[in-house]
């Protein structure tokens, strides 16, 4: 094995363990969250509404939330930490290539993301069960790996990208609340974008999740809003934007503590 | 000898307009043990930041071992101890060592590590969490960090500060170990007598200037001056002070003379004319690198 491949394969580690060692916060807290929402909006709201298909609608949508948000949670707040501490300074005088971090900080946040997914999709199932409802059924399962891990990708790189340009606190919650929060509730989780006007229909566009949860909806279910060859080809341009977004980040972006 | 960091012209600029360094032109010996000084703000830090890649080099070149700075050729050869300790809040100091050796491409380095955390006497806290530990140990942690892969060139920033003086004393045994093995050093420190003691070669900068660039004896040498201490068997009326040229002054049963470093001791012995049957004791205290520090500092102020 080269030793730039085992390089590579330690920063991913780390950042594996990273996220392991505080498990509790990283994935377990997204998870009941998750499950409160399914509690709350699909057990409840969905027997208020008389509609069993709530519940089956909101899983695939908590579920890419959950995924998304852990993957840009992931790299932004370990990058930032590493600020913080005075770490990330070293992976500038390691002999480790800009891609290099790029690839190992994004797919760490990948990794994540598949966890929380995973595990909201048991918790989702768990809800069905004991309200008497049958599973959710995968209908395309390489479309629900692509729609999960394009996604994820996508927002590891946002995250990547956000890390290396705050540098305080403040300036990622700015990022992580009002950029990024209004996209993920704004992206379809909780409705169909057939309920919004038109304007906001066409607003809706802009927004890369609705491409990601349409696509994840889709898989699960076999609707989606939007075209599915659309949502294949707009959420593979938004991961290539991003992707250089984040590898500018790693090689222009601030390594010094704050 | 091959050159271990060779600048060219180097300027970091800072903001729009603040030159934290001025052109500066230096080159260190492969094997060397160099000693960068200068008062805070000098642009030590800026110098060791751009030779790690730390700082783009965006005006003039550095080259180490050949490659430029900031290549991954030249980073592999590079061991860096930073001026301020890193928490690593997750991890504990093996896992810190053993996720340093895994960049540079070792998987297997235990024994390294191992010897590393013996030298450096952090082997009780192997185990312990990075934010667990005192200034000091963190300080050893950062070097062990840098000697993981055992680098050709170290560049130490400001190592001892807030190691105590035992400690610092052993990290100064390791250090000349490590260079008489052949890893080039470059150090930066306050401690003067550290850097007296250790370094070859030193170059003394402010406000971003090289001000000095010298083997350590020659600096001394020429910027310091030494006191020659006599005692002899007359009394006060019977020595003549005035045929000595350097300034001279009775200090009890001794006569003190103050004496440019390189001025030899017989020359003075030799002008004040004393009969040598009557010198019952020579005593000569060199002067120290401290001196010649403020020598040169207070003479490029008093340029500007």
């Amino acid at each position: 094995m080269s030793w730039t491949l085992k390089s590579f394969l330690t920063l991913l580690w780390k950042e594996i363990l990273r996220y392991l060692r505080v498990a509790t916060q990283t994935v377990l807290s997204p998870v009941i969250s998750s499950a409160l929402y399914m509690i709350v909006f699909g057990v409840s709201l969905g027997s208020f509404l008389q509609s069993d298909s709530y519940l089956r609608f909101l899983i695939p949508g908590l579920l890419a939330m959950s995924a998304l948000n852990n993957a840009l949670q992931n790299s932004a707040s370990s990058i930032i930490i590493s600020k913080f501490h005075g770490d990330l300074q070293d992976l500038r005088v390691l002999p480790l290539r800009p891609i290099t971090i790029t690839i190992a900080y994004a797919l760490a946040g990948w990794t994540r993301a598949c966890l929380c997914a995973l595990a909201v999709f048991g918790v989702g199932q768990f809800l069905l069960w004991i309200s008497s409802m049958p599973f959710l059924e995968i209908q395309n399962v390489f479309g629900l790996i692509y729609f999960v891990s394009v996604g994820a990708l996508f927002f590891a790189f946002v995250g990547i990208w956000a890390g290396f340009w705050a540098n305080s606190f403040d300036q990622m919650n700015v990022i992580t609340q009002f950029v990024v929060l209004p996209l993920i509730y704004l992206g379809g989780v909780f409705y169909s974008l057939d309920v919004l006007p038109a304007f906001w229909q066409k607003v809706a566009m802009f927004n890369p999740l609705v491409y990601f949860i349409n696509g994840i909806r889709w898989s699960f279910l076999g609707q989606s809003d939007l075209s599915i060859q659309s949502c294949f080809v707009v959420s593979f341009g938004f991961l290539i934007v991003a992707a250089l977004l984040a590898w500018r980040g790693v090689l222009k972006g601030s390594y010094f503590r704050f | 000898m091959n050159q271990a960091v060779e600048i060219q012209n180097l300027k970091v600029v800072y903001g729009k307009s603040f030159e934290a360094v001025k052109n500066l032109n230096l080159s260190i010996q492969e094997g060397e043990f160099f000693g960068l000084l200068g008062p805070n703000g000098a642009g030590k830090t800026s110098v060791i930041s751009s030779i790690t890649g730390l700082l783009d080099v965006k005006f003039g070149s550095i080259q180490v071992f050949g490659y430029p700075a900031a290549s991954i050729e030249a980073k592999r050869l590079i061991g860096v101890v930073p001026q301020e300790t890193v928490h690593h809040g997750f991890f504990g100091v093996e896992e810190v060592l053993h996720f340093m050796s895994g960049y540079y491409g070792i998987w297997k380095n235990s024994k390294r590590i191992d010897y590393l955390l013996d030298r450096l006497q952090l082997n009780d806290c192997r185990k312990k969490k990075v934010s667990q530990l005192s200034g000091g140990m963190k300080r050893r942690l950062s070097i062990a960090k840098a000697l993981v892969h055992s680098p050709k060139l170290l560049l130490l920033d400001e190592p001892s500060a807030g190691v105590d003086i035992e400690l610092r004393a052993i990290l100064w045994d390791f250090m000349r170990e490590l260079n008489r093995e052949g890893m080039t050093i470059l150090l930066t420190t306050h401690y003067l007598e550290e850097a007296e003691r250790l370094c070859g070669r030193i170059a003394i900068m402010d406000h971003g200037k090289l001000l000095a660039l010298d083997n350590t004896r020659d600096l001394l040498f020429e910027k310091t001056q030494k006191i020659l201490k006599l005692k002899v068997n007359l009394s006060q009326n019977e020595i003549d002070l005035s045929p000595c040229r350097y300034p001279a002054s009775f200090a009890g049963d001794w006569i003190e003379i103050k004496i440019p470093g390189k001025v030899s001791v017989g020359e003075v012995l030799r002008d004040m004319k004393l009969p040598l049957e009557k010198i019952t004791d020579v005593q000569v205290e060199e002067g120290a690198l401290e001196e010649a520090f403020l020598k040169i500092i207070r003479s490029s102020e008093a340029q500007v």
